[in-house]
């Protein structure tokens, strides 16, 4: 495959929580803001001739029918070629991964992907997480997220043994981490004792093994590594990405016990990269539920499938372990903003190569992160983009 | 005998007169694969040849869990139990998630015989009739 190089110059985002105070644009403009202000020779917003808006469920606001054009204006860029990316769970990172190929194709220069999510504007019982499946014949009666991904905990427990201690070490992991990130929605830790104890959801998940609603948003800023140059000493450049998708509905899954679209997704980035999972030295997966990363990291290849569990409870993940998965916190404690998510992720891995991460820094031995979401009502879609600090 | 309350949604199933409940799916005659609930192509084929096809009544439990949270529009008492069953075809097994009519599923275990039953299910809108998987073989096949 061949294909011109992109290069990250700037990124960032707002402090993750409950945003009542702040509008949809008022959340842009601060993840905007906070993206020039990275860009480490100084950056004229002017440069940007393409905005790429990940927003999700613009329902959630209230203004679904112009969802994603309202942003140039509000960060002062009107004018500017704006359109907004939608893909579930991945909308951040897709969205990204779209604003690439704009510059890898010639076509744009420097183009701006932000992602903007309001989740907590309406009641939890009309949220987006508890209407995943609104529309839907069957499955509006009986099902949410939560319910979704329940089945795919009890059949890793049934296959591999899988225990509540290692989904709830996850949660142990990702918390602390998000302790370390002044971005996180939850600044808490938690230990073992208190996620097992935690009020039930849905058998084997408990409150503590599922990711908060929370409000967010986040910018990263790219362009050719030739016009990087201008901006900074230290680009980070994207080595690949990979998309692929599943059938929607759990009765058509081939597997309980892994996810195939990230397998594939990753696939596809690991190739474009030349790399394999043994390279990545930082990893920002999709963590909704606790099973979710553990299946991330089986489907991702970093651990053998059926392990997950036990390499979590064992550390492996931890911020000094074999193989960091969500220095961030994860969507568990940084939260889930899901048009901010990927980007959010991506700027956590921009931080980690460039080793800006403060107390979460995380070594860095060759130079690559990866960055993962998974979604869609039955998981039947996953991006995964690598990151890398090696030109070429 | 099942009360009369409009089905969840039109076309997921037959209610016989001595209240039992069939589900419709569809069958791909080119693929020869079986798919719920019918849609207007086989999922695993994209073929356009689908005619209605009857699940099998009778099925295994494979995954599920206890919902202790209750979704929105539900108006029912919490937990309730909510699973994948899996049913034997020609051409290998079908899955159908749905309600299990046991609330407190951990005693459950995987392989457990499953049969379709209907259930009244209360919602904001008032009840529905839906499927669900009850424990056992009860009734003919």
């Amino acid at each position: 495959m061949s294909w011109n190089r992109v290069a990250v110059i700037g990124a960032g985002l707002i402090h993750m929580g409950e945003l009542f105070d702040q509008s949809y644009e008022q959340m842009a403009r601060g993840a905007f803001d906070a993206a020039v202000d990275s860009v480490d020779q100084g950056f004229d917003p002017a440069e940007i001739d393409a905005v790429f808006v990940a927003t999700q469920r613009g329902t959630l606001w209230g203004q679904e029918g112009i969802g994603g054009n309202t942003i140039p204006s509000a960060i002062g860029l009107a004018g500017v070629a704006c359109t907004r990316v939608e893909n579930a769970c991945p909308t951040g990172s897709d969205a990204f991964r779209v604003g690439c190929m704009a510059v890898a194709s010639g076509v744009h220069d420097v183009v701006l992907v932000i992602g903007v999510e309001k989740m907590r504007d309406k009641s939890s019982d009309e949220g987006l997480l508890a209407r995943a499946a609104a529309g839907h014949p069957v499955y509006t009666r009986g099902e949410s997220a939560p319910v979704l991904f329940a089945p795919f905990a009890t059949r890793h427990m049934h296959e591999f043994g899988t225990t509540r201690e290692m989904l709830a070490s996850v949660a142990v992991k990702n918390h602390h981490n998000g302790v370390l990130d002044p971005y996180a929605h939850f600044r808490n830790e938690v230990t073992i004792e208190q996620v097992l104890a935690a009020p039930p959801v849905c058998s084997p998940l408990h409150l503590l093994d599922c990711c908060p609603q929370t409000d967010g948003a986040a910018a990263i800023i790219i362009t050719t590594p030739e016009r990087s140059a201008d901006f900074t000493d230290h680009p980070v450049y994207v080595a690949g990405f990979g998309v692929s998708t599943d059938h929607p509905y759990l009765h058509e899954k081939s597997t309980y016990v892994g996810l195939p679209a990230t397998v594939e997704a990753s696939r596809r980035a690991y190739e474009m990269a030349g790399i394999g999972p043994a390279d990545v030295d930082v990893a920002e997966v999709h963590d909704c539920f606790t099973i979710t990363e553990i299946l991330d990291i089986e489907d991702l290849g970093f651990v053998e499938k059926g392990r997950g569990g036990v390499a979590s409870l064992e550390g492996e993940t931890a911020l000094d372990g074999r193989i960091p998965v969500n220095p961030s916190g994860g969507l568990l404690a940084k939260g889930h903003p899901i048009g901010a998510t990927g980007i959010a992720q991506l700027t956590e891995c921009w931080w980690q190569l460039r080793g800006q991460a403060d107390e979460r820094q995380v070594a860095i031995r060759n130079g690559f992160a990866l960055q993962h979401n998974v979604g869609g009502r039955g998981s039947g879609v996953s991006v995964v983009n690598i990151l890398t600090t090696n030109p070429s | 005998m099942t009360e009369h309350a409009p089905a969840v949604a039109p076309g997921l199933f037959r209610e016989g007169a001595d209240g039992t409940l069939t589900l419709v799916g569809g069958r791909s005659r080119s693929s020869g694969r079986l798919h719920f609930p019918r849609s207007p192509v086989c999922p695993w084929t994209g073929a356009d040849d689908v005619d209605d096809a009857d699940l099998p009544r009778h099925g295994r439990l494979w995954a599920w869990t206890t919902v202790t949270a209750a979704p929105p529009g539900y108006a029912g008492p919490v937990p309730f139990g909510f699973g994948v069953v899996e049913f034997d075809d020609a051409d290998g097994v079908l899955r159908v998630v749905g309600r299990i009519t046991v609330a407190e599923t951990e005693a459950l275990t995987e392989g457990t015989p499953m049969v379709v039953v209907a259930e009244v299910l209360p919602t904001e809108d008032g009840p529905v009739t839906t499927w669900a998987f009850a424990p056992g073989s009860g009734g003919a096949p």
